[in-house]
């Protein structure tokens, strides 16, 4: 562990004294386990060094009423009476978030703590992810969603992640969420900071899927402009589940995102799509792994990365086909484009086979705008900017396409197109 | 040539072929017809030996041999030939040299000499020419890029190449416009003489106006309900299979 | 400067450090290294004074690096101090007077690999001498060349002979500090092989180093250094289909081009080291790197190789393009059975402006073998309009077997186009069956679609090659579809 970061040992733990045992463990699996740092493959185009040396506080006070009261606002400007659950700086807070709808039920992760201990301790292989141990050791009021077996939930759910403006504050939230056999839900994540924000929002989602189930989850992210952002999302699937995973990432300076998928029952099916957009001092990391470790299992993967002037992207994707996952299909395209003479992107599809009998294709692409479509466009009378807007805007769209939710899709475009709007205008 | 007897076969647990027996004497082109499902192309796939289906009871004799205790490579070799419904791509493997290959594989197997480029390139032009196959046709990979039709073409081609003395053309007829089926039926017909016998399994009578069969059988549920000549073939057109299926509960 | 004679003599004269006396007409050197034996090796091969230091500073970078590790190659550690880093050339007489003398497992393999005759008794080790007619070929081959004024002839003797234009390049493509293992040769490298192709020249003939007539026994620490200068164009082929056995299991080769401007090399490479038996021991080490400088504007590079030996391959063939619309193409073949592993791939950097880029790599996994494909695609903000295309496949014969691919793609200028595709499958029943149902038995429905597999590959290599090429491809998978 880097010698910069205040020791963490010292640190009082926070939570109940019956959290502490596990919190204890994750402490030393991470000093095990060590920081993030360029020297290590996984991050070696993402250094998570700076995150250590720059005084975070990993375990803040509880958001106050002043907090709370501004993280209200800003819901109010966000949605309308969907049910949500409602973080601020990582905390769960009951009092923002609504009630839940019938077949399924949001509890106090403090509350189950000795049954989320037994029940998903190994979830998460800490050599991998040292970050998600920082989590369990300093998460506070973490929160376990249930959907029972059988619930088909027609509306989305919202979780809402906001972030206070108060300085060097590293926010831990912790999700764990278990679909029953059989359910379906379609889940919509927004992250915003209440200002530019100059904290850490590093967070961990686990989701275990139950036979037979389907969960649609879109995250949008929008962090300010000065923000750190760590997240990672593990999901296990049984047989025939469905998983539907969709990230679209605008904001924030550092962000690097772990998604792991693991195909564990024969049938289980993934489809992981992303939009990041990076413009001038931007960092977006997309680390994703799918497993395929039972037979008959599908994956579909598509990225798409627009990097303007000063910007930097990165994916990796890696497929892992175990021994005796035969007749699998394994796609994945990750597409690139760069718009500013200083735009930067470092992709790595990677693809590691032990069964034979599979299909599996990676393609990757890096350019610009196609000069022969621009010039199409102009030949009709669309000036050369607009012209490049409407390329680019087309660019992302098509991976948004797979937004199954029609309202919370058309919000996205919106989104997007305005933040593509905001990219041409920097100077380049 | 052919004896089937009493031929039961399946893939996986499910029972395809459920007691077909079938005679077809050297010399004579039978056709095969029935409605989807009924297991012509089981049919096929099981005379070649597609290690797939497993022949449960029955046996088949051909020119007195037990057909089903050889591989597939050896019945080729004994001059049985599949056209297949859906012909395979195979990337980088040149047409020609998967002829030329074949050929002489089974040249040796009949103790004749291997034929050398030069020979092949003489004998492959005017088999070419009869099923109107474009220049460019040995030069590319084994069906990759192929239209349908020209798959299709592609599989007489061979035929007409290895000469086989059994040939079983596994609706050779779909997907094909009127054109190509009779430039198909043509080099098919070509073929017919007193030591060669042909199955010919399609679901549409058209193809049979062309290439007139001796004998018509119809396959249903796995089994032969009924054979005829060619008029049962126009009748089956005129009528559908509905009407035999009455007959073909058991 | 002292001329070669008197820096010998000087050489003998002198005591070494530690006590180390040496009689200079010892044949081998006891195993071990350090910088008296780096010193021993120079002088012995009678080396000036540059090279001699320029080995010797790497001897000691070396002993500052850490061996790398990777995640899918996995071999006992290697002893450095146990290998002998020096043995003359096998004194004639030592091998078998005749055919009739070699293992007739040995010529059943060269029977199957379609090796000409007269190459079987020298492959075999049976003294030159009384293979008459390598020798008189091989005699037209030099004349042809010295007409032209293309120098080819091993590294020593152009150490000996050419010492400016070795040290003008030496280094300069992999500089001694480039990796562990590169680093380990340039301290110790035995010897290899040395082309130059003067200004506008075509060498008329294909190069091979089965033609240097003197070539001892350089195996292990091999460096080998081309030079292609403006308006130039030469094709140079290495190794051959033979299985080749060595008692040295480490191979460190470092190979090094340059192609100034409009100059076109062509590199193709047959490796058939010895794998190791069918549990995976015993077989060689085959640590290689090799690089090509596009120094030159117009200038080409190209590697095309097929690898089917050793137990360990790592080798990363690389074009830096640096000569604005310059070329760079990797071709690649990688076989690994048994329980061979191999970790192979390519790195195009792309620097001048309009450069571009060809990969295609076809790997081939069967019994117990671990197949990686690790590639880099570079593009420097310099590089404006740069063009790659990399297509990657990897076909698995049988399930006990892994194929992974590891691409890196680095991008830092917009107007660059990089594509890039891989696809894994395997031999589809449906295909097998086809060929079956033509009459082609099993074994060789499987060697007809292998080779169709990799076709784009084989049809870049010189035409003995690629007809042994395929030869030595069936051999490989023998018993690999079962």
């Amino acid at each position: 562990m880097t010698g910069d970061l205040p020791s963490l040992a010292d640190r009082p733990l926070p939570g109940a004294g019956v959290t502490w045992p596990r919190r204890r463990t994750a402490l030393a699996e991470l000093a095990a386990a060590g920081w993030p740092q360029r020297r290590r493959e996984r991050w070696r185009y993402t250094d998570l060094e700076p995150l250590a040396q720059a005084g975070f506080d990993v375990a803040p006070a509880a958001p106050g009423d002043a907090e709370l009261q501004a993280a209200g606002a800003l819901l109010a400007s966000l949605t309308g009476a969907a049910p949500r659950l409602v973080f601020v700086d990582g905390n769960f807070s009951r009092e923002l978030s609504s009630s839940m709808p019938s077949g399924m039920e949001a509890l106090d992760l403090d509350a189950q703590w000795g049954e989320f201990d037994s029940r998903w301790a190994g979830h998460i292989v800490t050599t991998e992810h040292p970050l998600a141990a920082l989590n369990t050791a300093f998460s506070q009021r973490g929160l376990w969603v249930r959907v029972h077996a059988g619930a088909h939930l027609r509306e989305p759910v919202h979780i809402f992640h906001i972030g206070s403006n108060r300085p060097q504050l590293a926010a831990q939230p912790r999700v764990v969420l278990e679909i029953g056999e059989g359910a379906r839900l379609t889940l919509i994540e927004q992250i915003v900071d209440a200002g530019a924000g100059s904290g850490w929002l590093n967070a961990v989602t686990q989701i275990r899927q139950g036979p037979r189930s389907s969960l649609d989850l879109y995250r949008l992210q929008q962090h300010g402009e000065r923000q750190a952002h760590t997240s990672l999302l593990a999901a296990d699937l049984a047989t025939d589940a469905e998983l539907r995973v969709g990230y679209v990432d605008l904001g924030g300076r550092l962000v690097r995102n772990d998604v792991d998928v693991a195909l564990r029952e024969r049938g289980a099916r993934v489809e992981l799509f992303g939009l990041f957009v990076a413009g001038a001092g931007q960092h977006l990391d997309n680390h994703t792994t799918i497993v395929h470790a039972a037979p008959e299992t599908r994956s579909d993967e598509a990225f798409r990365g627009i990097i303007g002037d000063h910007g930097r992207g990165v994916f990796n994707g890696k497929v892992v086909v175990r021994p005796k996952a035969q007749r699998i299909d394994a796609r994945q395209t990750n597409d690139n484009l760069l718009l500013g003479a200083r735009a930067e992107i470092d992709t790595k599809p990677e693809l590691e086979i032990y069964a034979d009998d599979v299909k599996c294709s990676h393609g990757t692409t890096v350019g610009e705008l196609d000069p022969d479509h621009l010039f199409y466009l102009r030949a009709r009378g669309i000036d050369a900017d607009d012209a490049r807007q409407m390329l680019t805007t087309a660019f992302a769209a098509s991976v948004l396409e797979r937004v199954r939710d029609e309202p919370w899709r058309a919000r996205l475009l919106d989104l997007v197109t305005a933040r593509l709007g905001t990219l041409a205008e920097q100077p380049t | 040539m052919l004896t089937i007897e009493n031929l039961h076969a399946r893939v996986g647990d499910r029972e395809i072929l459920k007691g077909l027996s079938l005679h077809v004497p050297a010399g004579e082109v039978h056709a095969i017809m029935g409605p989807n499902g009924s297991g012509k192309s089981t049919l096929a796939q099981v005379l070649a030996g597609r290690e797939d289906y497993e022949v449960t009871a029955g046996r088949v004799l051909y020119l007195g041999q037990d057909l089903l205790a050889l591989p597939p490579e050896e019945r080729a070799r004994a001059g049985v030939f599949l056209a297949f419904q859906y012909p395979i791509e195979i990337p980088g493997v040149n047409n020609a040299y998967l002829l030329k290959t074949a050929l002489n594989a089974q040249r040796q197997a009949r103790g004749q000499q291997p034929v050398d480029a030069f020979e092949f390139m003489k004998l492959i032009k005017t088999k070419m020419e009869l099923v109107h196959a474009p220049k460019d046709f040995l030069s590319r990979s084994v069906n990759q890029g192929f239209s349908g039709g020209e798959k299709k073409r592609n599989e007489i081609l061979q035929m007409l190449l290895l000469e086989p003395k059994l040939a079983v053309l596994d609706e050779t007829d779909s997907g094909l416009d009127v054109d190509a089926m009779r430039v198909i039926a043509h080099g098919v017909n070509s073929l017919r003489s007193p030591d060669r016998s042909m199955l010919v399994v399609t679901h549409y009578e058209r193809l049979l106006e062309l290439i007139v069969p001796d004998r018509v059988h119809v396959l249903a549920d796995g089994r032969i309900v009924k054979s005829g000549d060619r008029e049962l073939a126009r009748e089956l057109d005129q009528r559908g299979y509905d009407w035999l299926q009455t007959g073909a509960t058991a | 400067m002292a001329t070669d004679s008197d820096q010998v003599a000087d050489l003998v004269k002198r005591k070494y450090r530690h006590g180390f006396v040496t009689d200079i007409e010892q044949d081998t050197v006891p195993p071990g290294l350090s910088e008296d034996v780096i010193r021993l090796i120079s002088s012995k091969k009678g080396e000036p004074e540059f090279l001699t230091e320029w080995r010797l500073k790497a001897y000691r970078h070396w002993l500052t690096m850490e061996e790398p590790t990777w995640a899918h190659v996995h071999y006992t550690p290697i002893d450095y101090q146990a290998i002998s880093y020096y043995s003359s050339p096998k004194a004639t007489g030592a091998g078998p007077k005749s055919l009739d003398e070699v293992d007739p497992k040995l010529l059943e393999t060269y029977d199957k690999l379609g090796i000409p005759l007269h190459e079987r008794a020298r492959l075999a080790g049976v003294a030159v001498d009384a293979v008459f007619d390598s020798v008189s070929v091989a005699t037209t081959f030099k004349d042809k060349l010295a007409a032209a004024g293309v120098i080819f002839c091993s590294f020593s003797d152009a150490v000996k002979n050419h010492p400016e234009l070795v040290q003008r390049y030496l280094g300069t493509v992999v500089p001694y500090r480039d990796n562990f293992f590169a680093t380990l040769n340039s301290a110790v490298f035995t010897d290899g092989s040395f082309v130059y192709i003067p200004k506008g020249v075509r060498c008329p003939m294909e190069l091979s180093t089965y033609f240097r007539i003197n070539a001892a026994k350089t195996g292990q620490f091999e460096r080998t250094l081309i030079v292609a200068e403006e308006g130039s164009h030469v094709s140079y082929l290495e190794g051959c289909t033979a299985p080749m056995r060595d008692e040295n299991q480490l191979h460190a080769a470092v190979v090094e081009l340059v192609a100034l401007d409009n100059a076109e090399i062509k590199y193709s490479t047959v490796q058939n080291w010895y794998p190791g038996d069918e549990q995976g021991r015993g077989g060689i080490y085959n640590f290689v790197t090799k690089r090509g400088d596009c120094r030159g504007a117009n200038s080409k590079i190209s590697w095309t190789q097929v690898e089917t030996g050793s137990a360990i391959t790592w080798k990363y063939p690389s074009c830096v393009l640096r000569g604005d619309n310059s070329v760079g193409e990797f071709y690649s073949v990688a076989v690994a059975n048994n329980y061979q592993q191999a970790d192979t791939g390519t790195k195009m950097i792309h620097i001048g402006r309009n450069t571009r880029s060809t990969i295609i790599s076809k790997g081939i996994s069967a019994g117990h073998g671990q197949n990686s494909y690790r590639g880099l695609v570079k593009v420097l903000p310099t590089a404006h309009g740069a063009r790659n295309y990399t297509q990657c496949d990897s076909l698995l014969l049988g399930d006990e077997c892994g194929a992974h691919t590891f691409p890196y793609i680095e991008s830092r200028n917009r107007s660059a186009r990089i594509e890039h595709e891989a696809t894994t499958s395997k031999i589809s029943e449906d295909q097998l069956f086809y060929c079956r149902q033509r009459g082609l038995s099993e074994e060789d429905a499987v060697n007809l679609i292998v080779n169709g597999f990799c076709r784009e590959v084989f049809k870049e290599l010189p035409m003995e090659f690629a007809v042994e090429a395929q030869n030595l491809l069936n051999v490989s998978l023998e018993g690999a579809v079962g």
